[in-house]
């Protein structure tokens, strides 16, 4: 192959396929003409994003169905899995399976630990799928789906509830007053970010948010400090945890959590796009003000519902999508479908050390999610290299 | 005259400004460019270059009209617009854990809709555009990996996916060593070609520019000077006038080569002669 071939033009404007036998223009760096010789003619049918690999995806299944088993299995009165397993089987139709639980068995998994499985399961899919989310959109590693504000603004609301209605603070106010101002900050932020400079731009966003949480903060910590009887009961609430879940606290939270898991899921190929910066994405033809608004606005929906019934629980976010990048890849089609199983996974485990630990007594679960998931990070982070976003 | 040229100029620019807080960065710019043309922007720093190329794709608001293929484009959406002019910014934002194929395979956004995904179509052409640059032994590389002058085949290769007639490039080489220079401009030379594109540049180097361009164009503070082709545009006057350079100009093998003098060192030489 020593002359190069002219080669007739290709016309990749409206071509079908590739273009056949491409043989090096004249134009042909040393470089990849070497590589062309090395490897002759690999064509590429098509070129594919990577996705999710298979060995992952069953891996990250095979964790999160994992979790469950051990979610439902643990506790005072330790249920073998086995049983689980054959106890859900029997109540399918057609399998002639004789459940071998007991009565008390069924009710103590039925009725005590799976609503708390699917809620901490679903809490953690929500948390794990904004966190990537906010990520994506704001160009941030460090960004959490609280960045804007919803905690201060969960958490204001749920004060006000303790402090001024003592006596509805156990019912379904406080849950729908913490998501009422998750959304209303995050709005207050967002009206805000889009008035600055050039308007709706990562940088104003993130200020706004920043400004907004700050002023919130202070009427929270105001209101809290005046009424020294309740300090106890808003900051058990803040630590979060999922001792009170219930089957209500999950039909409460499912609607919202799974329009919202939906839209940012969809959202996978445009987090992609947006990672060449809004200049590069706009010139790509996307509509990047409305896409991050969209993003923005599914997230903290369901991010202010996942807080509502379980508190402020941290680090989920922020881990779930890094171990994703450092092991498997940084395209968001891959993050967002992972994401969902190992936050899954990752916070009905943490909820089974929180409520085995000390048990009787819970641990709050922030606590387990940082102490158990700061090692194990740092072992992906030394292990891997991080080259970026 | 062949058809080409009866058809309507691909980029016609009439009167186009552009002001950022009270101050007119780009003032009634005219530019026609046909079909299948490349025209070099020059000028010196902050002459409204890129600003102008930003215009052009629509990325800020401007004055005037801009018509493509003679069509307003003021009520286009971004991706019929993307559809038609590609942009290759000066730094392009390349995430560093994408592999390559994953990037080439972005310049389809335009022709997918907001929520879908590619068709079997968009990753045969992203294939193609890959085999076209010869990048297939690195497909599969993420882009922190790969050098200055791999990266930017790369940026074109995305710009090339999204099929756009219009090839926009804000100083496609600056970033590279004189032979990834070169490599670079043949290979936009060659695509400009077999691709039927027509490409405008804005460029640092004003000899490169001169000999790989049909037509240069001259911008200083916001305005273009003077365009045409590089014999009439790199004179030693407009040069002095607009870069506040001293320079002479030969002809080389019919291209325009501008050499920069050193103004002290020829006032030595001067005067050392005088002594003698």
């Amino acid at each position: 192959m020593s002359s190069s071939v002219d080669a007739p033009p290709s016309d990749l404007l409206g071509a079908d396929l590739p273009g056949t036998e491409q043989a090096g223009a004249s134009a042909l760096t040393t470089e990849s003409a070497g590589a062309a010789a090395a490897a002759p003619a690999t064509t590429l049918a098509a070129v594919g994003a990577r996705g999710v690999p298979r060995v992952w995806f069953a891996g990250a299944l095979a964790f999160a169905v994992g979790a469950i088993l051990i979610g439902l299995s643990l506790g005072p009165d330790p249920i073998n899995v086995w049983a689980i397993a054959r106890g859900g089987l029997s109540q399918l139709p057609l399998l002639s399976i004789h459940s071998p639980l007991t009565q008390v068995q069924g009710a103590i998994i039925w009725q005590i630990r799976a609503p708390r499985v699917a809620l901490g399961g679903l809490v953690g899919m929500m948390l794990a799928v904004a966190g990537a989310s906010y990520q994506g959109t704001f160009h941030n590693p460090l960004a959490d789906p609280y960045l804007l504000g919803v905690s201060q603004g969960a958490g204001l609301g749920a004060t006000l509830v303790i402090v001024l209605l003592p006596h509805a603070a156990g019912g379904e106010l406080l849950p729908l007053a913490a998501f009422v101002g998750g959304l209303v900050a995050v709005g207050a932020a967002f009206a805000l970010g889009g008035s600055v400079g050039r308007g709706g731009g990562t940088g104003s966003l993130i200020l706004a948010g920043v400004t907004v949480a700050a002023f919130l903060s202070a009427i929270q910590t105001f209101l809290q400090q005046r009424q020294a009887q309740t300090v106890q009961q808003v900051y058990a609430w803040m630590l979060g945890g999922f001792a009170s879940a219930s089957w209500h606290s999950v039909e409460l939270t499912l609607p919202w959590i799974a329009v919202s898991l939906v839209v940012l899921v969809a959202h996978r190929r445009v987090l992609d796009v947006l990672s060449v910066g809004d200049e590069e994405a706009t010139a790509l033809g996307l509509n990047v003000r409305r896409a991050r608004a969209l993003i923005v606005l599914a997230a903290t929906v369901g991010t202010s519902a996942a807080v509502a019934v379980s508190g402020l629980i941290g680090f989920v976010g922020i881990i779930v999508p890094h171990v994703i990048r450092l092991l498997v890849s940084s395209s968001y089609r891959a993050i967002m479908p992972l994401a969902l199983l190992i936050g899954a996974g990752f916070l009905i485990l943490a909820d089974v050390l929180a409520r085995m630990l000390l048990s009787p007594s819970e641990v709050p679960i922030g606590v387990v999610t940082a102490f158990a998931g700061a090692p194990f990070f740092a072992i992906v982070l030394r292990r891997s290299r991080w080259v970026g976003m | 005259m062949t058809a080409a040229l009866d058809m309507a100029p691909a980029i016609e620019l009439s009167g186009v400004s552009v002001g950022l807080a009270g101050k007119e960065i780009l003032a009634d710019v005219d530019l026609r460019v046909a079909t299948g043309e490349w025209i070099g922007l020059i000028g010196p720093n902050g002459a409204g270059k890129t600003t102008l190329l930003r215009s052009i794709a629509g990325l800020i608001p401007a004055s005037g009209s801009v018509r493509l293929h003679g069509e307003s484009y003021a009520a286009r959406q971004h991706r019929m617009l993307a559809r038609t002019i590609a942009l290759v910014p000066q730094l392009p934002q390349t995430p560093p854990a994408l592999t390559v194929a994953e990037y080439v395979l972005l310049g389809r956004t335009p022709h997918i809709s907001y929520l879908g995904s590619e068709s079997e179509h968009d990753r045969q052409v992203s294939a193609a555009v890959i085999e076209r640059l010869h990048l297939q032994s690195f497909a599969d590389r993420v882009l922190g990996s790969l050098s200055g002058g791999e990266r930017q085949r790369v940026v074109i290769a995305r710009a090339l996916a999204q099929q756009a007639p219009i090839l926009l490039l804000d100083e496609p080489t600056s970033a590279l060593d004189l032979g990834r220079q070169q490599e670079a401009l043949e290979l936009l030379d060659e695509l400009r070609c077999s691709e039927e594109l027509t490409i405008i540049s804005a460029m640092h180097d004003i000899t490169l520019a001169g000999q790989y361009t049909d037509r240069l164009a001259l911008m200083q503070r916001g305005r273009i000077v003077v365009q045409g082709t590089a014999r009439e545009v790199l004179t030693p006057e407009l040069i002095a006038r607009c870069y506040g350079a001293e320079v002479r100009v030969i002809e080389e093998d019919g291209s325009v080569v501008v050499l920069p003098t050193r103004p002290s060192r020829d006032r030595d030489r001067d005067r050392d002669r005088d002594r003698r």
